[in-house]
């Protein structure tokens, strides 16, 4: 046994190797698994069971084999340590991107936003959505305005690496305003960002605007809609001088800078997120709620609820920038305190702009296609007699996104 | 599941060995067996049957050739059936849908595809099980009456997903051997390997890989000329990374088994000519061919025009192995060229020459890697290669380069041999070096597993 011990010793690379292989198994198997991760910003993946469905599954995504080994991925001992170890070697190498985010000078970080989406039969997705704008404008002459904000490299043109290949947004801007024609009023918000190019307008690490971006944007759609726009000269601001971005949990750059998110408090007011369902379906709901066979948890998601336009409490997580409007809802009615009505059809971009409308319209309801239901746009035009209507987009989300479409549903045309 | 992840090295590579080093010397061939078989059944539980019966079949092909007296008619019969069962196995599962394609577009019938997925490993442990019984044919090998030592050789999981192609007569004696089969300097030596196979496929082919993604996102037709070769350079490192990476860390479990695998790849990109090329890429394909068809053939002994024949037979041949898809044919035949202008003339005068030769040789294996990597269809190879030979614009080269240009700038210099003389350096100098220097190593690739949103590997569907 000492002889085999003595051998053992003369190969220290076989010993430390196997013991190494060995204790850290040991340990990435019995540790207790996380639920999600902060870093990144999502569920991580559990323990599969095996069943004989996923034993058998053809698609690859199904199997059990993907499923584990996607768990023991999620779930290794240390991940956030091994990341930051890759994010230093990348650096080292000279790298100017990880997992789809370009670095930028500055701390800058930027969506790999070389190519524009395919749509799903043919051409481009942004061809489509240009199509079905201009019909909704052909249909409603003279009400919409449509704003489109320009991503983040289009404007910080100085901080990128050399010879990034981004998408060149101008030529599209033009074609969306020449097919919306006089039906529509564009305001494409690149010049409008670029002449305050060295101002803080986007988040370093989220893909989003500041409030100061939006607030620019604001200025533009006032001076358009010939409204007097609120002045921010007095108003306390709030937020948090701690926020990492979504382009932060997908890179995961160790040396990256914080961002500050910035809301002002006084502009505040109440917020109805409204489910949409038509009567005949909510005397169903009430009539399963009275009977007991909805549960109250279920009861209070179909239910209508008013909330304020910022939730705080998402100051205190990852996420920072969902604080605004509550996240993304299919519609929203927002009491104003200013004339008439208007309806905001919306990406993201809106969720930090909309409170600047507040002193402009009386009523401001706000519609993201993604999630409206039971509802088409033009019946709640034809309901509602709205004074104005915006459809606010950044650029990316216009050019990939597959729900415009349902502007025009339920036309004729 | 593949060498280069996360579940493999810190879960099924800890059992094995642990059950291959435990398990009594005489139960060792099975215990390699059946840790072999749960590898060979994680990815496709399905396909299990399809080993089974690929085992069993050459099993007991041998025995009955063994039988058979040398030279006799119904020897032969069977040598026919070896033949098509092994090769039908392989045909069924890998091109039927390439030939109904085919008969589809050319006759205009719309014959149902079949979609199967390809078994794992299949085209390795035919060609395999397929030299074994070819060798008892011969007689240059005896039958293995052992069905559990054979079964451990066709599906041994370190060469069994993607090589080296290892003949059963460079192991056989090995597996008989049941005390002693292994010993620590050849454990230790092939942790090493296994571990610089690794960082070959992690570090460096991974991160240059990405760049040939990038030119496939944006498109053949929209990048510049440029971009085009750097694209392309990187894809020629890729693939060398990626393969030969996976080689020596297939070499390296071998070893850590007591197997001593044939070399798969020799620096093949400091070749002067092609024909030197193919003596260092993939060595045990290219062996596997001369020993089983290229000879067989006749060789280069009955005359000039049989030798291109076989010459051209081969290398069809060796391009639709890798794969069911015209480019591949394409791919074999632009070597077949080659090598015969090589045979005929150029050959020669290449080993005069001292610079012209490796850059001559370097374009064309790079180009050639062109057709190789542009899978989709013709269509797209030619817009692809006007890119490279008809210099014009597009998406500039200059964000790419500045990205990947240390990591390409690295995998250069590893397709030297210096990195070679240096591990050797480091080996003599001391075992405190070597150990830091494949600690770097093993702990940087295991990050980049970690985080890898790209980790994918060329061979495995071969």
């Amino acid at each position: 046994m000492k002889e085999k011990c003595r051998a053992l010793l003369r190969y220290p690379l076989l010993v430390l190797f196997f013991a190494f292989l060995l204790l850290y198994s040991i340990a990435d198997s019995t540790v207790n698994d996380r639920k999600e991760s902060e870093l990144e910003n999502r569920t991580l993946a559990q323990k599969p069971t095996m069943t004989v469905r996923n034993l058998l599954a053809t698609e690859e995504n199904q199997k059990f084999s993907y499923l584990y080994e996607q768990y023991i991925n999620d779930q290794f001992l240390g991940r956030d340590a091994w990341i930051s170890l890759k994010s230093r070697a990348e650096s080292l190498l000279l790298k100017v991107e990880n997992n789809g985010v370009v670095y930028g000078d500055d701390g800058t970080m930027y969506q790999k936003f070389f190519t524009l989406q395919e749509a799903a039969t043919s051409g481009l997705q942004i061809e489509a959505n240009i199509g079905a704008l201009s019909a909704f404008a052909a249909r409603h002459p003279g009400l919409a305005t449509v704003m489109i904000v320009p991503s983040a490299d289009m404007v910080e043109t100085d901080l990128l690496p050399a010879g990034a290949p981004f998408v060149e947004e101008g030529p599209w801007m033009d074609e969306l305003a020449d097919a919306l024609g006089q039906n529509a009023r564009f305001l494409d918000l690149t010049g409008t960002l670029r002449a305050h190019a060295d101002e803080y307008l986007f988040y370093r690490t989220d893909h989003h605007w500041t409030t100061l971006g939006a607030y620019y944007g604001y200025l533009a759609y006032a001076e358009a809609a010939g409204k007097t726009p609120v002045s921010l000269d007095g108003l306390d601001a709030g937020g948090s001088e701690e926020f990492f971005g979504t382009l932060y949990s997908k890179s995961k750059l160790f040396n990256v800078q914080a961002d500050q998110l910035t809301y002002y408090p006084a502009l505040d007011a109440e917020m109805t997120i409204l489910q949409l369902v038509d009567p005949a379906s909510r005397q169903q709901i009430e009539d399963a709620h009275a009977a007991g066979t909805l549960s109250e948890a279920e009861y209070e998601k179909l239910a209508d609820r008013t909330v304020n336009l910022y939730e705080t409490d998402k100051l205190a997580v990852r996420d920072k920038y969902a604080m605004f409007l509550y996240g993304n809802n299919g519609f929203c009615r927002i009491a104003g305190t200013g004339k008439g009505k208007v309806m905001v059809v919306k990406d993201s971009y809106a969720n930090c702009f909309i409170p600047f409308l507040l002193g402009n319209y009386a009523q401001i309801d706000v519609v993201d296609l993604r999630y409206l239901r039971d509802a088409t746009v033009d019946s709640l035009i034809e309901r509602e007699g709205y004074d104005d209507l915006l459809v606010l987009y950044n650029f990316q989300s216009f050019s990939s996104d597959t729900n415009l479409v349902l502007l025009n549903s339920g036309a004729s045309n | 599941m593949v060498f280069s992840s996360l579940l493999f090295i810190f879960r099924f590579l800890p059992i094995a060995l642990a059950v291959y080093y435990i398990a009594p010397p005489r139960l060792k061939n099975l215990a390699l067996f059946l840790v072999s078989l749960f590898f060979y059944s994680w990815g496709e539980v399905r396909y299990f049957p399809v080993m089974a019966s690929c085992i069993l079949g050459n099993y007991l092909l041998a025995l009955w050739l063994g039988r058979l007296q040398m030279g006799s008619r119904l020897r032969r019969a069977v040598l026919v059936l070896v033949v098509v069962f092994n090769i039908g196995m392989l045909f069924f599962f890998k091109y039927t849908d390439f030939f109904l394609t085919n008969i589809n577009a050319l006759f205009g019938t719309s014959i149902p595809l079949l979609h199967l997925t390809l078994p794992l490993g299949i085209s390795f442990y035919t060609f395999q099980t397929m030299s074994y019984t070819l060798d008892v044919y011969k007689g240059t090998v005896q039958p293995e009456r052992n069905i559990i030592d054979l079964g451990a050789y066709v599906v041994m999981f370190p060469q069994l997903i993607a090589g080296p192609i290892v003949l059963y007569k460079d192991v056989a004696a090995q597996l008989k051997v049941k005390r002693g089969r292994y010993k620590l300097a050849e454990i230790d030596e092939g942790i090493g390997l296994f571990i610089l196979g690794l960082g070959k496929k992690v570090l460096l082919a991974n991160s240059i890989g990405a760049l040939w993604e990038d030119i496939k996102l944006l498109g053949y037709g929209g990048v510049s000329t440029p971009l085009a070769w750097l694209g392309l350079v990187a894809y020629t490192l890729q693939i060398y990374f990626d393969f030969s990476g996976y080689s020596t860390m297939a070499i390296g479990l071998g070893r850590m088994l007591g197997f001593q695998f044939p070399e798969n790849f020799n620096l093949p990109y400091i070749s002067r000519s092609i024909t030197e090329f193919w003596r260092r890429w993939h060595m045990t394909l290219s062996g596997w061919f001369r020993e089983y068809v290229y000879i067989p053939l006749g060789g280069n002994r009955r005359g000039l025009c049989r030798q291109v024949f076989n010459l051209f037979v081969v290398w069809t041949l060796t391009g639709f192995w890798h794969g069911a898809n015209w480019n591949f044919l394409l791919w074999g035949f632009y070597y077949f060229v080659l090598l015969t202008v090589e045979k005929l003339f150029l050959y020669d005068r290449l080993q005069k020459g001292r610079v012209w030769p490796h850059l001559y040789a370097l374009f064309f294996i790079v180009l050639g890697w062109g057709l190789f990597a542009v899978d989709t269809d013709m269509g797209d190879i030619v817009t692809f290669f006007s890119r490279l030979l008809w210099p014009q614009g597009g998406v500039s080269a200059v964000y790419f380069a500045r990205n990947y240009g240390v990591a390409l700038a690295i995998g250069c210099l590893c397709s030297t041999p210096l990195p070679r003389r240096f591990y050797g350096w480091v080996c003599k100098k001391s075992q405190l070096l070597r150990i830091l220097v494949l600690g770097v190593v093993f702990f940087l690739s295991v990050a980049y597993l970690v985080d890898s949103t790209y980790n994918p590997f060329i061979y495995f569907r071969f």
